[in-house]
């Protein structure tokens, strides 16, 4: 049995520990107030956008915009995947990168990486990441997104893949982050019945779908970083707060091993004293 | 009048949504007026004042730039950049914006992009200022 004082020592650093895991508990919890709110609030304009898209398909044909043509010569295809910088989340990256690879498994894969976790894995397994983004910001704007759908745009309309896919923690609730896949491109026609009123679009078809589809693709994306970040804050929270009932149990534990050990100590001299006295009196 | 639900919705926010019986939103091809009825229509927004009339009633909006649907049913959802309702716009404001972009646009002649993202600044600034000129009468009521 360990000695009292190295038992003592323990249950110190355990409390220790157990006070930051608090404090990281509470910072999560602020977090993830902020990235629900501002989540639930871009909801809204992310599915009127994809309302657009919906319709839009419904309406326009391969020959109408290169952005609905996979290019058949190309064999590769490009994988984005939204991971959080930090670790300490419980498996929410771990999930997104299993999904990552259980799509790119026997596909020439190139991958696009947003947020530090999933590049580090991904570099680690050898994989050709084209471009990575790190250091997201609480509050990702529209903007920030640019750059990361101009390369999806571009490489798509070049013909450098045939298709581009995007894989994001989805944000259900506190208790619960569903690992997702969405296809960004090649926007596939749903051609619906041909007794459907046709859409007028202003200006002419082209134009538009040259302005509109990257604006889909960001909104898209923006939307996933959004509910990623949420999921992000929750599954760390809870984490912290699984953490942080282990620490109570093992801190209650170890106090009764140390009250346990003090007892045996204090026993064992009352019995040494006792035998002692009963000898000199013998 | 037939009315017809609208929605205006920024990433912030739902700006605005309510029953009205006409809209009228500048496009890139020109103002175009929607009634109740109307066929389905995709189409790009430029900034611009975006007028909502109810019987006598006439509100204003500002669109700096967005997308508008209306849907099959008739229903009119637009996804804005940003929206501002005239009453949220300041004059002053909007000048000081209107100078900051000229500097920016000046600042960045040599970088296109950002040369492009000071001139979508200035459009902007330069919408605000039109709308609240135009209705600063209303405006100081």
């Amino acid at each position: 049995m360990a000695s009292a004082k190295e038992v003592r020592r323990r249950i110190k650093s355990v409390v220790s520990t157990k006070q930051i895991i608090k404090a990281m508990e509470l910072i999560s919890v602020i977090k993830m107030q902020k990235a629900i709110a501002i989540n639930a609030a871009s909801r809204n304009y992310s599915e009127a956008a994809e309302a657009i898209l919906w319709n839009l398909v419904t309406d326009i044909n391969e020959a109408d915009h290169p952005f609905l043509l996979p290019d058949n010569e190309a064999t590769k295809q490009l994988v984005v995947i939204i991971t959080s910088d930090r670790g300490l989340c419980g498996g929410l990256n771990s999930k997104a990168i299993r999904m990552v690879l259980d799509l790119s498994k026997d596909r020439d894969t190139d991958f696009l990486t947003i947020g530090r976790k999933g590049r580090d894995l991904l570099r680690v397994l050898g994989k050709n990441i084209i471009a990575d983004f790190t250091k997201i910001e609480e509050k990702p704007e529209i903007k920030d997104i640019l750059p990361i759908s101009k390369i999806i745009t571009d490489d798509f309309v070049s013909g450098k893949y045939k298709g581009i896919k995007l894989v994001y923690t989805h944000f259900v609730s506190t208790l619960a982050q569903e690992p997702t896949a969405t296809k960004l491109l090649p926007l596939e026609n749903k051609q619906k019945s041909l007794s459907q009123e046709r859409i007028v679009f202003e200006p002419e078809k082209h134009a538009l779908l040259d302005d509109l589809i990257p604006r889909l693709m960001e909104i898209k994306i923006w939307q996933s970083m959004l509910e990623s970040i949420a999921s992000e804050h929750s599954a760390r929270m809870m984490a912290m707060k699984n953490a942080s009932e282990n620490a109570v149990e093992l801190i209650d534990d170890l106090t009764l091993a140390y009250n346990q050990t003090r007892q045996a100590t204090i026993t064992r001299e009352i019995a040494e004293i006792s035998a002692g006295k009963m000898t000199l009196e013998g | 009048m037939k009315k017809f639900k609208i929605q205006v919705t920024t990433p912030e926010r739902v700006i605005f949504e309510e029953e009205v019986e006409e809209v009228t939103l500048p496009t890139k091809d020109g103002e175009i007026t929607v009634l109740a009825g109307h066929v389905p229509l995709i189409g790009e927004i430029i900034p611009g004042e975006m007028i909502v009339k109810n019987g006598e009633e006439k509100r204003i909006t500002l669109l700096l730039g967005g997308f508008v649907h209306v849907e099959e049913g008739g229903k009119v959802i637009v996804i804005a950049d940003s929206a501002e309702h005239l009453h949220e716009i300041s004059e002053k404001e909007a000048i000081e914006a209107r100078k900051r972009a000229e500097k920016l646009m000046q600042e960045s002649i040599d970088d296109a992009e950002g040369f492009a993202e000071a001139e979508a600044e200035l459009i902007r600034s330069l919408a605000r200022l039109k709308i609240v000129r135009k209705h600063r009468s209303e405006y100081k009521n």
